[in-house]
């Protein structure tokens, strides 16, 4: 991958030098290899005599050539895209996937897209290799942010970071372009990793503002997960919190809801409250059982539950206390049943 | 789990005193004396220690065959404390406290409870107490006996976890463990697993016999080589999916299941008798809906330590650690060239090199080693820093508090990234929470934790 980025640096030297005539345009741009041109040079800072830029250029190359073993490898991250050529009202997937030789746990950055021509539907991250999410996706103006982590590290060829569904609001052009991109090493020390980037190009034509596209059933609740109890004296005041997370492998997690109840039959009746970990448990004294329920966005759900650390004894549970009525009132009434009749 | 365990047990008693009469047993701190009754069909019992001298005590109140003996030393807690046990059939958790998938209770299931005086509850105490669970040859029957290993189900648990460093005594039916928390227990065991080729295919799904039909399952499955006798954990993004125990030669094998189709990214790593983690293993695989993915000769890296944090130049280090049994070890030493050596594993898997530091430079070197058994070749596992100097300072032997565990629970896991997630970009973050110590949590930190990560 260095050798990759040497041979693009050396082509687009020689590609400066090839130009030194052509310097009536006001910009010049150079990129590399299948990627949108992102460098602009103005043209009065460029324009010195041939031999001049010759001697720096060659200054430059070996300047890098000498660097080059400090530059063990880059990670790169590239936005996939299956189709270019999208019709008005049509919706199509953007992946940002990573391809790296060393393993990398910690990525954030950031994905811009024109706002004017396109409109980002969802944000998919189900099949992610990000484990936890530092950020959470989300869309800002024409902007998506995030910052994850990949504990015990990635290594490998397209792993999926996120997929954006986007629709094509008009005819147009533009490109989605990765920014601010950082990724880190998987070595205990969080050593930066060089990132190579490159944009996604489209072109979107008039289209049919009919178009129905199709939605893929999921029928599979979000992954089982382990919700966890914890306190931490120098954070949330110092009460106790819940901690939970999981993953829709199709539709993706839409959002978490919590409840707590000390009962048990009456915890049916009870409300569940919409809730982001960490969450503050109500019932600091943990008497209670805690449910938290993963629902993705098709609306499948998933339901784990906690036992209280310190659940109630049973004469402390009013619940116990109406069954016991409930069977004393059912004894009662037994009783006097047979009664009656034994008295006929 | 009282004797009150719920609105069943309300009506039983309530009904039992109104028919019948019986009282509800009342216990008293009154000496070691050990009291049975019986309660829902389940057997309870119960007696009590003493804070100062400790004590033994068997609980045999079905048969010898399932009996459960306690050895609780002197000084556990502050105070005497009443043991009261429950055991019940095996099925009776099977819907409350299922076990985990794969996996079969084996004999019978145990509440153990600790009361103060004063019955208030005591859910841990200051040593750890040994226990021993006896089973039979037809509680086996048809299971992996050498893979049996206890479990807990502690108070505001979701799944039961794994005992580490039990041990199986399988001449005299006996598992015997170590624990300080007080909750519910159970032995489990899986069948035995079939041979371990690396491959994927569909399913089989359904059995034999049955003439039902049976949606294929969608599983992993993880086999290879670890520690003799040492908890191997298996993470599913990043959170425990599933625990198991390697054999006496040190073989493991273990399915996840219960998966959707999609990717996930699944780690392995193993402890070693010291309490030394491995290095992370992942592996992103991709899964198909009723296929079965098997991830087969695995060979996690040796663990490694140094008796040394700085030697005098031409003294030995002695660098140390655990591999599969009769592994031969290379243990290379990182320096301005890098020297190798040999050692072979013993029968537990334990290896020991000494490495004359004569011919290393003063400064700081690293070491990290890899193991071979069988043909197969592990990676290089952890990397350890030693100095060569002008003194000698002898290592820590104790295992150190691990990076990033910010709570101290021995566990880097979503509690600790939730810390480290508050205090992300926050001005003056604690120095528990800073862990490259730059003043601030940024991304760095959180790369630190990731590697660091245990689940």
């Amino acid at each position: 991958m260095a050798t990759e980025k040497l041979t693009s640096l050396i082509s687009a030297l020689w590609r400066f030098i090839g130009r030194g005539s052509e310097n009536s345009a006001r910009l010049r741009q150079y990129g590399t290899k299948g990627a949108q041109p992102n460098f602009y040079y103005p043209v009065d800072r460029i324009i010195m005599n041939s031999r001049m830029r010759i001697k720096k250029c060659f200054i430059t190359a070996l300047a890098t050539l000498a660097l080059l073993p400090l530059v063990t490898f880059a990670a790169e991250i590239r936005i996939d895209g299956k189709n270019r050529e999208i019709k008005a009202g049509e919706q199509f997937t953007a992946t940002i996937l990573l391809n790296t030789e060393e393993s990398i746990n910690a990525l954030e950055g950031h994905l811009s897209f024109p706002a004017d021509v396109l409109e980002p539907v969802a944000i998919q991250s189900g099949n992610s290799i990000v484990s936890f999410w530092i950020d959470k996706p989300k869309i800002e103006a024409d902007e998506i942010f995030f910052s994850g982590i990949i504990p015990g590290g990635f290594m490998g060829e397209n792993g999926l970071i996120l997929s954006v569904l986007f629709r094509a609001k008009k005819p147009g052009g533009g490109r989605i372009a990765i920014r601010g991109m950082k990724v880190l090493k998987n070595d205990g020390a969080g050593a930066a990793a060089a990132a190579i980037t490159s944009d996604f190009q489209f072109s979107i034509a008039q289209g049919d503002s009919a178009v129905v596209n199709k939605k893929e059933s999921d029928r599979e609740p979000p992954e089982t997960f382990r919700p966890e109890v914890a306190r931490d004296e120098a954070l949330l005041g110092g009460k106790w919190f819940l901690v939970f997370a999981t993953q829709d492998k199709e539709s993706g997690i839409d959002h978490y809801e919590v409840k707590e109840s000390r009962q048990r039959i009456f915890t049916l009746f009870q409300k569940w409250s919409r809730a982001e970990s960490p969450y503050i448990l109500r019932d600091q004294e943990l008497r209670s059982n805690i449910f938290v329920k993963a629902s993705d966005r098709a609306g499948n759900k998933r339901i784990m539950r906690i036992m209280p650390r310190n659940p109630l004894i049973g004469y402390e549970n009013y619940e116990d206390w109406i069954i016991i009525v409930i069977g004393l009132a059912i004894a009662y009434a037994i009783r006097k049943f047979l009664w009656r009749r034994n008295a006929k | 789990m009282s004797l009150i365990v719920g609105c069943g047990g309300l009506l039983f008693i309530v009904s039992s005193f109104l028919i019948t009469g019986l009282p509800r047993p009342v216990f008293a701190l009154s000496g070691n004396v050990a009291v049975s009754a019986f309660v829902r069909g389940e057997t309870y019992a119960t007696t009590t220690f003493s804070f100062a001298s400790g004590g033994t005590h068997t609980f045999t109140t079905l048969n010898s065959n399932n009996a459960a003996a306690f050895t609780f030393p002197p000084d556990f807690y502050g105070q005497s404390l009443q043991l009261q046990a429950n055991s019940y059939p095996k099925q009776f958790f099977a819907a409350t406290k299922p076990p985990p998938s794969g996996k079969s209770f084996i004999g019978k299931t145990y509440d153990f409870d600790l009361f103060t005086a004063s019955s208030s509850q005591i859910t841990a105490v200051n040593k750890a107490i040994t226990i021993s669970f006896t089973y039979t040859a037809a509680d086996v029957s048809g299971m992996d006996e050498s893979a049996l290993a206890a479990y807990r189900w502690g108070t505001g648990d979701s799944a039961w976890s794994l005992i580490p460093g039990s041990t199986i005594d399988t001449a005299n039916k006996k598992v015997t463990f170590s624990t300080d928390h007080f909750s519910s227990f159970s032995l489990l065991a899986a069948p035995p697993a079939a041979s371990p080729a690396p491959a994927t295919s569909p399913s089989s799904g359904g059995g034999g016999g049955g003439g039902g039909i049976f949606a294929p399952e969608t599983k992993v499955i993880f086999s290879g080589r670890a520690y003799p006798g040492m908890q191997v954990t298996i993470l599913k993004d990043a959170q425990i999916a599933v625990q198991t125990v390697a054999d006496p030669g040190a073989n493991f094998r273990v399915a996840v299941s219960g998966l959707s189709a999609g990717s996930y990214l699944f780690g392995v790593y193993a402890e070693d008798g010291q309490g030394r983690r491995s290095s992370l293993l992942t592996f992103p695989v991709a899964v198909t809906s009723g296929v079965t993915v098997e991830m087969g000769s695995i060979f996690i890296a040796p663990t490694i330590a140094v008796d040394k944090n700085e030697v005098k130049r031409g003294d030995n280090l002695v660098i140390f650690g655990q591999s599969a049994p009769k592994a031969e070890v290379t243990v290379a030493v990182s320096s301005e060239g890098e020297f190798f050596g040999k050692a072979i594993a013993d029968a537990g898997g334990a290896y020991l090199y000494n490495f004359d530091t004569a011919q290393l430079e003063k400064g700081q070197h690293l070491t990290k080693s890899k193991a071979a058994v069988g043909g197969a070749i592990s990676p290089f596992g952890k990397t350890v820093s030693f100095a060569v100097g002008a003194k000698t300072v002898f290592a820590q032997l104790a295992v150190k508090v691990l990076k990033g565990d910010l709570n101290n629970d021995g566990r880097v896991n979503l509690v600790d990234f939730s810390i480290l997630a508050y205090w992300y970009k926050r001005a003056n973050p604690p120095a528990s929470a800073d862990l490259n110590g730059d003043g601030k949590v940024d991304l760095t930190d959180f790369s630190i934790m990731a590697f660091y990560w245990t689940g």
